[in-house]
């Protein structure tokens, strides 16, 4: 049977395999996808919490739903963001691996 | 009062839709106007405007706007002017600046006005809906500024850095912001703190919760686990941006956790002029000791800043490092949670946006000329630009905190604060950092005045920025002798409000 448990683990284990890839990942394509695995793991719970918690319970019976519907609109947007940003460094360094970026850390 | 009335009268945020408007217009005037540097003059004039129609509609009164997104109390009016004050600032401190100047056109005083508009909302959330997206405007703008010259490699680099390392905090936050919704079912402040005080849920998820939500304000405000972004996007932005963050954006937020801690999380009713010189307490949460874990995470802020700019090379990496170590001096008043404790934190602020804003105005001037902020080169730079660098050591000077300068009022109530709730262990480690930091700031200023260099060429310091260098320098010295009209109107506007 599928309840609240059952989405509530998926979007919690989307979201650590997000920050694991964000620690582990040096390559700044796979880093933008860790966020985006991050965000859609929270966009998961928030859909969750929405659907099974009782509408009597809630104040404001339409909050979850359009945090989710917003958490996807600025997830789209830090992607066209970040994807500028990598497009403007590879121009540079012709490399987007956050590795081979040690300048700052002289 | 109706929570939820649909009721919208748009002409309340005339302040705001006049940035909107001005926005708006960069993005087409680009398009129209030939020289770029009237888009400066224009945005000084959006932030007037802006800042007429606040006084204007400022009727003393707090309302709630938008089905109950965001609250418009003294706090906020607060927050507002300081954010546009601070737009007004770094429009005269983009003029003049040899980074961003083959660059400079419509959308980069878009932008900053596009993150300001977010801090203005930043300052008035209590929905965490409104906080999440304001937050993020102001991120996502931010992002995008510190990228901004295109010939610079490092500034591209620090862009990157910067969202990772903000798309990842913000995430974080969210996360707890979902779970707090898991529990209450709401989204809403006043609501929120309604069923934390009858103290129902589980205190160990709770604390988790907190802590995530935690997360995003910290990396705002730069505090240490999560202030390792700082050095790095302030190096490689542009030096208005620099100065931008580490003023503005740092202001918002902390203005978003006060407002979080102080009416979400504080026992008893929210601040409100009653209640003057009280000793507050939060809203225990698994035993968690407020004081403690506010001091602990300040003493390591202001200890990681401090230690770390001891020896830096670059300038710019070196204010980094102290406007990291001052959001570890402000956050005592977090720590102190009494009433001076809440209002030394905004004055610090406004003696932290005089004097940090005009220490990377220095930098600039400097950078405008011999094209690096290493600090051995401003070896005799006290001859080569007298009154620029006699500035530069008022600055430097204040924030480290001598005597008669506003820094060492700003720090005076901080502690005064730290010490009314018997934290001496906390204002005790405040003063050693303090004495600490008064090491890197003072080398930089025996650089400029005690040591000679061959180069003897002047340094030329542009009309805005000497007007600039004023307006920052002498209310610095005045705050340090005369500070009781600002500390009167942080008072007066030290007030929350959560219907």
């Amino acid at each position: 049977m599928i309840n609240l448990q059952s989405f509530l683990v998926v979007g919690m284990i989307l979201f650590l395999l997000g920050i694991f890839g964000i620690l582990t990942r040096k390559n700044a394509i796979a880093l933008l996808m860790g966020i985006e695995l991050m965000l859609n793991g929270v966009a998961l719970t928030f859909a969750a919490f929405d659907r099974f918690i009782k509408p009597a319970e809630m104040v404001n019976p339409i909050d979850g739903k359009v945090f989710v519907i917003f958490i996807i609109i600025l997830a789209a947007a830090e992607a066209a963001i970040a994807l500028a940003i990598i497009i403007q460094v590879f121009g540079r360094y012709e490399d987007i691996n956050l590795e081979d970026l040690k300048r700052m850390k002289e | 009062m109706n929570l939820f009335s649909p009721y919208i009268d748009v002409l309340k945020i005339a302040p705001q839709l006049t940035l909107v408007v001005f926005i708006l217009f960069f993005v087409i005037g680009e398009l129209v106007f030939r020289r770029k540097i009237v888009f400066g003059w224009f945005s000084v004039a959006g932030y007037i405007i802006a800042l007429i129609f606040l006084l204007i509609g400022h009727l003393y009164q707090n309302r709630v706007l938008f089905s109950y997104q965001i609250v418009e109390d003294k706090f906020s009016f607060f927050f507002t002017i300081f954010f546009l004050l601070a737009g007004i600032v770094i429009s005269f401190f983009s003029f003049d600046s040899a980074e961003i100047k083959r660059d400079l056109g419509g959308e980069y005083f878009a932008l900053i006005m596009a993150a300001i508009l977010g801090m203005i909302y930043m300052a008035g959330a209590v929905n965490f809906l409104m906080l999440y997206l304001s937050l993020e405007m102001v991120s996502l703008s931010s992002y995008l500024l510190s990228g901004y010259t295109r010939d610079d490699k490092y500034s591209a680099e620090a862009a990157l850095k910067y969202l990772v390392f903000g798309a990842t905090a913000s995430g974080i936050m969210i996360m707890g912001i979902a779970y707090l919704y898991g529990l209450t079912g709401t989204l809403n402040f006043s609501v929120i703190r309604d069923q934390l005080v009858s103290g129902i849920f589980p205190s160990f998820t709770l604390l988790t919760i907190l802590f995530l939500i935690f997360a995003g304000f910290f990396f705002k405000m730069s505090l240490v686990p999560f202030h390792m972004w700082a050095p790095d996007v302030y190096e490689g932005a542009p030096t208005p941006v620099a100065a931008f963050l580490a003023v503005a954006s740092k202001g918002a937020g902390f203005a978003i956790a006060l407002r979080f801690l102080y009416t979400v999380m504080i026992q008893g009713s929210p601040l409100s002029g009653k209640l003057l010189s009280d000793i507050y307490h939060f809203i225990p949460v698994n035993n968690l000791d407020w004081p403690l874990f506010l001091g602990i995470i300040s003493v390591l802020t202001m200890t990681v800043g401090n230690i770390t700019a001891l020896n830096q090379t670059s300038v710019k990496r070196l204010l980094a490092y102290s406007s990291i170590a001052h959001a570890g001096y402000m956050l005592m008043g977090f720590a102190a949670m009494n009433y001076i404790g809440f209002y030394a934190v905004l004055f610090y602020l406004v003696v932290y946006f005089l004097m940090n804003i005009g220490a990377f105005l220095f930098v600039q001037v400097v950078y405008n000329k011999i094209g690096t902020d290493s600090i051995v080169k401003y070896r005799g730079l006290g001859r080569r630009t007298p009154f620029a660098a006699v500035m530069m050591a008022i600055f430097l000077f204040s924030l480290a905190g001598i005597p008669p300068l506003g820094g060492f009022i700003g720090k005076f109530y901080l502690f005064a604060a730290v010490l009314k709730s018997k934290l001496y262990w906390l204002a005790v480690i405040g003063i050693a950092n303090s004495v600490l930091s008064l090491y890197y700031y003072a080398r930089i200023a025996k650089m400029m005045f005690l040591e000679d260099s061959h180069e003897k060429e002047k340094v030329p310091v542009s009309a805005a920025h000497i007007f600039l260098f004023v307006i920052l320098g002498f209310p610095v010295v005045i705050l340090g002798v005369y500070w009781s009209p600002v500390l009167e109107f942080v008072k007066i506007y030290s007030h929350l409000f959560l219907p």
